[in-house]
C-alpha cells in the first residue's frame, strides 16, 4: 500500500506540473482527491492490513492528502496571479483617446459676470433690488436731476412709447424706486437690461447690461465711496489692481468721478488692450445729489450717500477679449460654447 | 474739444512737464485729456531755408534748379514748385527726412541735376484733408517768419502740438481757450490775468438799429468800413489747423479765433447786404432760405432768424445766408457779437442736422457777456485792417449769487477735514471771490461759471482741485447682512439646473419684428410697441421668448452648428390696460433628442422645484398638434413644450425638427415647493413583478399608470415603464406596454399572496380599460 500511495504522489506532482488551466486542475482535484477518487480507492484497502500498519498508513494518507490540498490551492492561486498579469496586458487602453462626451451647460459670459459681481456686492452688506425696464420718463430722468434739455432724453437717444414712457437708459431709477419705498440706510445694487437709440455694431447696441450701486446714510463720505469701490476692483480684477478716481460730470451726482483701473492684462505697464496707457474706464460714480435726495424723499441735510454704474457688457468684453458687442446678443453656439461655468 | 498747446503757453504759460504728466495732472482735476499730438510728431526735423538763386532746368520746362541757403550750407534743390520766388523762405527737407504724408527724402538727379532735399508744401505735412486751406497743394508754403538753418516747427510753436480734451456738460465754459487757460491755470497753480474783454460802449458808437426779439440776450453789430482781407498770417493757420478747422481768410480765420478763445461764436457779413437794420426774431412761418453752404434750409415756425429790414440773413447760432456772405470784393463787414437762448438753437441745429461749431456752442447757455471777450480778441486779430468802425447793439448783464460752503459739512461729505484757509486757496486757485462767514465760505462764482449754484457744487470743486487721489478710503460699516430675496435665488438655482442638464444660456434682444411673429403665429393682440424703434425688427417689445429663439435657431443652423440645446430667462412685455412686464423661461432646441427628450429635461426641472406637474394635450399654434403639452399644475398653466410646428418650420426653412418650450417664471416661483422631509428607506426587501399587457393603441400611458398606482394598494412602492411596443402580430389597432411593479413594506417582508393579491387587482383595474395581460 504504501507502494500505492508513493505511486499516487509521483503521479500527482507530475500531472500538476503539466496544468495550465483552472478547468484541468479541477479535474485533477476530482480524480485524485474527489469521493471516488484514487486515494479514496487505495484507502478503501485499508481493512485489509494489520493492526499495526493501519495507523502508520492512515498518517501517510493523511499526510498526502493535506499535502496534495495545499499544492492544488497554491496551483490556482499561481495561475489567477497569472491571469491578472495577462488581462493588464490585455486590456490596455490607449490613454490618449477622447473620454466619452458628457455636455454640461455652458454660461452666458454676461451672466458669468453678472453673477460675480452680485456675490462680491451681496458679501459687501448690499441687496439686489429690481425695477421695471419699460419706466417712466420721471424716474428714469426726472427724478435724478436730469435736465430737461439734456440731449439724453432726444428721440435720437432714448427709445420711447410714449410722452411718459421709455424703455430705461440706465439702472439708476432703481435707485429712485427704491429711496422711494424705504428711509436709509440703504445699501442696494440692481443689474438688469438698459436701452439706448444706437444702431448696432461692434461697439454699440441698443439694448446693454448695467450695474447700480447706491449707498445712503448718515454720514456716508467720498471716503466711503472710494473705499467700497476699491474694494470691489480688488475682488473682481484682483488684489494688485489700482483705482484711480477722475473727476467727471453726472446729472445725478455730485462731485462725480469715473474710475479707471490699472490694466489687469498687462498691470498698468501698458499694452495693446489698454490703448498704451496702463488704464482702463471701468465706471462712474459720485455723491448722490442732493437734489436727487430730496425728490425721492429723503433729508438730504441728515443723510448722504453715493452711488455708482457700471456697462456690464464692456466689463464682460474686456475679461475675455471680446472685441465685438455682437457677439454677446447672436447666440452662436461656437461663440458660446467657449464660456464653461 | 481740441486745444492748441502753442496758444495755451501764450495765455498762461505752461510748466515744464513731459506730456503725459501734463495730461494726467489735469485728467486728475477733471478736464480729461484723450491724447496730446503735434504735427511735428510725424515728421523728421525739417529746416527753414532760403532761396537765393532760381535757374532753369536745363532739361525739363516745369522745373527749376534753385540754390537754398539752410543756414550752415547750401543745397541744391530741383523743384516743380510754380511759386518759388528768390529770397523766399521755404521748408526744407534734407536727405534722410521723413514727411507727414510717408515720403522720404532722398538726395538723387532729377533728369540729370543733381537735387540734395525738397521744399515742402503744407499737404505734405500730414495734416489732415478737413483742415487744410485751400491750394495747400498748389505749390511750396512760402514762410513768414524765422531764418535759414531754423527748425521750422520750433519757430511755429509746432512742436507742443494739440490736446484733445473730454468737456463734460456742465463744464461748457471749458469750450474755449480762455475757459481751459483757467483750468490749467487751477491744476498748475498759474497766473491766470483773466480773460480779455471790452466795453463796447468805449468803441464809436453807431445808429444801426437792433431789435432784439425773445431768445436773444446780447446783439452787438460792428460796422468796419475798408476791411483788408488776405491771407491769415501762418501761425493763426496752424493754430486753427492744430485746433481741427480750415484757415479761410484773415476775416473768417478772425472770427473762429474769437470763436475758440471765449467760448462765443461770431458772424460776418458783407455790410453791404443788409439793409436797414437788425432783428433777431422766431420765424413766423414756413420759409426756404439758402445757408452760405449753398444748400436750401427748410425753416419753421419758432426757428430763431436774423434778419434785416427786408429778408432773413442768417439762422441765428447756426448758420449765415448766402445772400450776406463774405466775397471777394467785399469791403465793409457787419460783424455779429450775440448770444441766443440755448434750446431753440438745439431745435432747430437737430431738425436741418447743421451741427457746427458754432451751433454746438449756442447749445449750451453761454453769458451775455462773452460777446465782449469775443469782440476784444476779434478786434485785436484785426488791428490795422480797416480803416474805421463803429460799434451798436446792447447785451443783458447775468448776475451771480454767492453760494455758501460749511466747512464742516464739506469735511463730512468729502471724508477730510479742512480749513478755511485750505478753502479760500482752492477756490483762489479757480478765480473765485470768497467772504468767510462763521465757519463757512461765501463763494461767488465767477462770469463763466454758470454750474456753480448749490454747495454740491462747490464740495466738487473742492474735491477735484484738493485731488481725489488725496481722499482717503475707508469702507462704511455693514447695517446689516445682505442676502438674495427667495425669488432671486430661485432664478439662479433654474439656471444651475438647466447648465447641469447641458443647456446653454442665450441673451436676446427684447424687441422683435412685429411682421416676423406674425409670420409664425405668434403675434399678440397686445402689442408694445415703440415709438421711435430702430427698424421693423426692432419695433416691438416682445411677448413671447420663442420669438428671438427661432431667430437664434435658425443663425445656428444656417452657421452649420448640428446641435444646439438652448435657455433664456428674460422679461417679456405686453400692452393691456397697462403695460405689463413679467419673467419668462425657455428652452430651444434643434439636433439632438426628440419630443421626450425635451420632456425628460422638463421633468428633471419641475421635480427639482417641487412642482408635480400634470400634462395634458396642448392646442398652441407653434407647436405640432400631435407632439406638444401644456403643463399645468394646482389648476394653473405654467407653460407649453413641444415641437415646432411643421408649418412654421416650413415657413422658416428649418432642416431640424425644433424643440421648444416656455414657461412663466413668476408661475414656477408661485407654486414651487422645494421643502424635502425625510423618508427612511425600508429594510424589507423590494418585491418586483411584471406585467406586460395588450392595450388599444391610442389608450395613453397616462391613463394605465393611473388606474394602476390607484389600485395597488399601499404595499405598492413603484411602477415603470419599460416597454412599448408596436407590431403586426398584434393588430393594427394594439400596441403591447409593460410595467415593472414593485411592492415593499417598512414593517416586514413581503408574502407571495400579499404581492399576487395586490397583482390581481391591479390587473382587474386596468381590465377595466380594455387591457390584456400578455
Amino acid at each position: 500500500m504504501r507502494e500505492q500511495l508513493l505511486a499516487l504522489k509521483e503521479a500527482f506532482y507530475a500531472s500538476l506540473e503539466e496544468l495550465d488551466t483552472q478547468e484541468k486542475l479541477e479535474a485533477l482535484r476530482i480524480q485524485y482527491l474527489g469521493k471516488n477518487g484514487d486515494l479514496r480507492q487505495i484507502l478503501k484497502q485499508m481493512g485489509k492490513l494489520s493492526k499495526e500498519e493501519r495507523p502508520i498508513m492512515g498518517e501517510l494518507a493523511n499526510e498526502l492528502r493535506d499535502g496534495m490540498t495545499e499544492a492544488i490551492r497554491l496551483k490556482a492561486e499561481e495561475m489567477e496571479m497569472l491571469q491578472i498579469e495577462q488581462r493588464l496586458e490585455e486590456e490596455r487602453v490607449d490613454i490618449s483617446l477622447p473620454g466619452e462626451k458628457y455636455t454640461m451647460g455652458r454660461v452666458h459670459p454676461t451672466t458669468k459676470t453678472i453673477r460675480e459681481l452680485i456675490d462680491i456686492f451681496v458679501r459687501m452688506g448690499f441687496v439686489l433690488e429690481e425695477g421695471p425696464e419699460v419706466e417712466t420718463v420721471y424716474h428714469n430722468f426726472d427724478a435724478l436731476n436730469s435736465p430737461k434739455d439734456h440731449p439724453s432724453r432726444e428721440m435720437s437717444d432714448t427709445f420711447y412709447f410714449d410722452a411718459s414712457r421709455v424703455l430705461r437708459t440706465h439702472t439708476s431709477p432703481v435707485q429712485v424706486r427704491t429711496m422711494k419705498k424705504m428711509q436709509p440706510p440703504i445699501r442696494m445694487i440692481s443689474v438688469g437690461r438698459c436701452f439706448r437709440n444706437d444702431e448696432i455694431d461692434a461697439t454699440h447696441s441698443p439694448m446693454f447690461y448695467q450695474m447700480e450701486g447706491l449707498v445712503v446714510g448718515e454720514k456716508i463720505s467720498m471716503a466711503d465711496l472710494k473705499g467700497t469701490l476699491e474694494e470691489f476692483v480688488r475682488q473682481l480684477f484682483g488684489e494688485d489692481t489700482l483705482s484711480v478716481f477722475r473727476p467727471h460730470n453726472f446729472p445725478f451726482t455730485e462731485p462725480s468721478a469715473e474710475v479707471d483701473i490699472s490694466c489687469f492684462k498687462c498691470h498698468g505697464k501698458g499694452c495693446r488692450f489698454c490703448g498704451h496707457t496702463g488704464f482702463i474706464e471701468i465706471l462712474g460714480c459720485g455723491m448722490v445729489h442732493p437734489e436727487v435726495l430730496e425728490e425721492c424723499g429723503i433729508d438730504s441735510e441728515t443723510y448722504t450717500g453715493f452711488a455708482f454704474g457700471m456697462g456690464l457688457d464692456r466689463i464682460t468684453m474686456m475679461r475675455y477679449e471680446i472685441d465685438d458687442i455682437r457677439y454677446l446678443y447672436e447666440n452662436d453656439r461656437r461663440f458660446l460654447d467657449q464660456f464653461r461655468r | 474739444m481740441k486745444v492748441s498747446l502753442a496758444w495755451l503757453k501764450e495765455l498762461v504759460g505752461l510748466p515744464a512737464l513731459s506730456r503725459e504728466e501734463l495730461a494726467s495732472r489735469l485728467t486728475l482735476t477733471g478736464t480729461k485729456v484723450e491724447g496730446i499730438k503735434s504735427i511735428s510728431d510725424i515728421n523728421s526735423e525739417l529746416l527753414i531755408g532760403r532761396i537765393d538763386k532760381i535757374e532753369k532746368h536745363p532739361e525739363a520746362d516745369r522745373l527749376v534748379v534753385c540754390q537754398v541757403d539752410v543756414g550752415d550750407k547750401k543745397l541744391q534743390i530741383v523743384t516743380g514748385a510754380p511759386n518759388v520766388v528768390e529770397d523766399a523762405l521755404v521748408i526744407v527737407a534734407t536727405d534722410g527726412a521723413k514727411l507727414g504724408n510717408g515720403l522720404e527724402i532722398v538726395t538723387s538727379e532729377l533728369r540729370g541735376v543733381k537735387s540734395e532735399g525738397m521744399l515742402c508744401s503744407l499737404d505734405e505735412l500730414g495734416y489732415s484733408h478737413n483742415v487744410l486751406p485751400k491750394g495747400a497743394s498748389d505749390g511750396i508754403l512760402l514762410l513768414d517768419q524765422g531764418k535759414p538753418g531754423d527748425s521750422f516747427f520750433q519757430v511755429y510753436g509746432l512742436k507742443d502740438g494739440s490736446m484733445e480734451l473730454e468737456i463734460t456738460y456742465n463744464r461748457p465754459d471749458c469750450l474755449s481757450m480762455m475757459g481751459i487757460a483757467q483750468e490749467v491755470a487751477a491744476t498748475f497753480n498759474l497766473d491766470y490775468p483773466g480773460p480779455l474783454s471790452i466795453d463796447p460802449s468805449t468803441l464809436p458808437q453807431g445808429n444801426l438799429p437792433i431789435e432784439r426779439k425773445e431768445g436773444c440776450n446780447a446783439y452787438y453789430a460792428l460796422e468796419m468800413k475798408d476791411v483788408v482781407i488776405e491771407e491769415s498770417p501762418l501761425a493763426w493757420q496752424f493754430i486753427l489747423m492744430d485746433m481741427g478747422m480750415r484757415p479761410i481768410s484773415n476775416v473768417v480765420d478772425a472770427t473762429n479765433l474769437a470763436m475758440l478763445y471765449s467760448g462765443n461764436p461770431i458772424h460776418a457779413f458783407d455790410a453791404r447786404a443788409v439793409e436797414g437794420g437788425i432783428i433777431v426774431d422766431a420765424c413766423d412761418e414756413e420759409r426756404e432760405f439758402a445757408t452760405l453752404d449753398g444748400t436750401q434750409r427748410k425753416l419753421k415756425e419758432g426757428d430763431l432768424l436774423i434778419k434785416d429790414h427786408e429778408k432773413i440773413i442768417g439762422i441765428a447760432g447756426i448758420m449765415g445766408g448766402k445772400n450776406s456772405q463774405i466775397m471777394d470784393d467785399t469791403k465793409d463787414l457787419l460783424v455779429e457779437f450775440a448770444s441766443f437762448h440755448p434750446s431753440s438753437i438745439a431745435k432747430t441745429a437737430r431738425r436741418l442736422g447743421l451741427r457746427s461749431e458754432a451751433s454746438s456752442r449756442f447749445e449750451k447757455k453761454l453769458e451775455p457777456e462773452r460777446t465782449k471777450l469775443a469782440m476784444a480778441i476779434f478786434l485785436e486779430l484785426m488791428k490795422g485792417k480797416y480803416s474805421s468802425l463803429t460799434c451798436s447793439g446792447d447785451a443783458e448783464t447775468t448776475e451771480r449769487l454767492p453760494v455758501y460752503l460749511r466747512r464742516r459739512r464739506a469735511e463730512e461729505l468729502l471724508g477730510v477735514s479742512l480749513s478755511l484757509e485750505e478753502l479760500e486757496e482752492i477756490f483762489r486757485k479757480l478765480e473765485l471771490k470768497t467772504e468767510r462767514e462763521e465757519d463757512g465760505l461765501y463763494v461767488t462764482p465767477s462770469l463763466s461759471r454758470s454750474d456753480l449754484l448749490l454747495e454740491a457744487d462747490l464740495f466738487e470743486e473742492v474735491a477735484r482741485i484738493y485731488g481725489f487721489d488725496k481722499i482717503p478710503s475707508s469702507l462704511p460699516s455693514i447695517p446689516k447682512p445682505a442676502k438674495l430675496t427667495d425669488e432671486q435665488t430661485f432664478e439662479w438655482k433654474v439656471r444651475d439646473l438647466l447648465w447641469g442638464m447641458g443647456l446653454e444660456e442665450m441673451l436676446n434682444y427684447s424687441f422683435v419684428s412685429p411682421r416676423s411673429a406674425a409670420d409664425i403665429q405668434m403675434d399678440t393682440e397686445h402689442p408694445l410697441v415703440l415709438l421711435n424703434p430702430l427698424g421693423e425688427e426692432f419695433s416691438q417689445m416682445r411677448h413671447s421668448l420663442l420669438i428671438s429663439a427661432l431667430d437664434v435657431l435658425k443663425r445656428n443652423e444656417n452657421m452649420k452648428n448640428e446641435k444646439v440645446n438652448f435657455f433664456e430667462i428674460g422679461n417679456v412685455f405686453e400692452k393691456k390696460e397697462d403695460i405689463t412686464q413679467s419673467k419668462h423661461l425657455s428652452l430651444a432646441s434643434f439636433g439632438e433628442g426628440d419630443f421626450f427628450s425635451l420632456k425628460g429635461k422638463i421633468e428633471e426641472l419641475l421635480q427639482a422645484i417641487g412642482i408635480k406637474a400634470e400634462y395634458r394635450v396642448s392646442e398652441n399654434k407653434a407647436y405640432h398638434s400631435g407632439r406638444s403639452a401644456d403643463v399645468y399644475y394646482k389648476g394653473e398653466l405654467l407653460g407649453s413644450f413641444g415641437e415646432l410646428s411643421p408649418y412654421i418650420s416650413r415657413e422658416r426653412d428649418f432642416r431640424h425638427r425644433i424643440y421648444l418650450a416656455e414657461f412663466s417664471m413668476d408661475k414656477l416661483f408661485n407654486l414651487k415647493d422645494e421643502t424635502v422631509v425625510h423618508d427612511a428607506p425600508s429594510r424589507y426587501p423590494e418585491v418586483v413583478r411584471d406585467l406586460a399587457l395588450l392595450v388599444d393603441k391610442n389608450l395613453s400611458h397616462g391613463e394605465i399608470y393611473a388606474k394602476i398606482e390607484t389600485s395597488g394598494g399601499e404595499l405598492l412602492s413603484g411602477v415603470e415603464l419599460f416597454d412599448l411596443y408596436y407590431g403586426d402580430e398584434l393588430g393594427e389597432d394594439k400596441k403591447s406596454i409593460a410595467y415593472h411593479i414593485y411592492f415593499q413594506s417598512k414593517e416586514r417582508t413581503l408574502t407571495d399572496d400579499e404581492v399576487e393579491a395586490a397583482m390581481a387587482s391591479i390587473l382587474k383595474a386596468v381590465e377595466e380599460l380594455g387591457a390584456q395581460r400578455r
